[in-house]
């Protein structure tokens, strides 16, 4: 296939949804690990931890989160590989 | 004195987990520090098998303690056979 013309990407960025740290937007300080519901929804269904490119999490939050799901991890709440 | 928070869990087939417990807490006491709330989450499913078994009974415990006897309180947990993994985190950093 052949490229994109630039105006199109450009189309397409305009159309993109901005993306919003939801720690942010509910003034999250601290990311607690005992969470553990919460922390769910930042595992892909292989269990990796679903990049910042992806949320759109702050880079404060998303090194916090990271922490956080391996402290679960470790206490074999979430897993560290899934099928 | 410094506040930590532990997390421990203990094999599920325990008869009595609240025995179990405070027996944590009094191994915290023993080594000169004052434990505080104390959360029980009940049995929990693993995410994978730890030591052979599918599931697990959590507590959560806060507690203060000087620095230098979190490492004996760490050997003492390992000592311990009806703890399956334990996880202790300082609470002034966290």
């Amino acid at each position: 296939m052949a490229f994109a013309p630039r105006g199109n990407t450009n189309k397409r960025n305009k159309r993109r949804k901005p993306k919003v740290c939801l720690f942010c937007v509910d003034k999250i300080e601290h990311i607690d690990y005992k969470e553990v519901d919460k922390l769910r929804k930042y595992i892909s269904e292989r269990g990796k931890i679903v990049p910042r490119r992806v949320t759109g999490n702050c880079a404060k939050h998303q090194r916090q989160l990271t922490d956080a799901i391996k402290r679960v991890r470790y206490l074999a709440l979430l897993p560290y590989s899934a099928e | 004195m410094r506040p930590y928070e532990m997390v421990t869990i203990f094999q599920a087939d325990l008869e009595d987990h609240k025995v179990a417990v405070e027996e944590i807490e009094g191994v915290v006491r023993n080594l000169g520090g004052e434990v505080g709330k104390t959360s029980l989450w009940g049995k929990r499913r693993f995410a994978y098998p730890l030591k052979k078994q599918t599931d697990g009974y959590y507590a959560v415990l806060s507690f203060s303690l000087d620095p230098s006897q979190v490492s004996e309180l760490e050997r003492l947990l390992k000592l311990k056979t009806q703890v399956l993994r334990h996880l202790v985190v300082s609470l002034d950093e966290a």
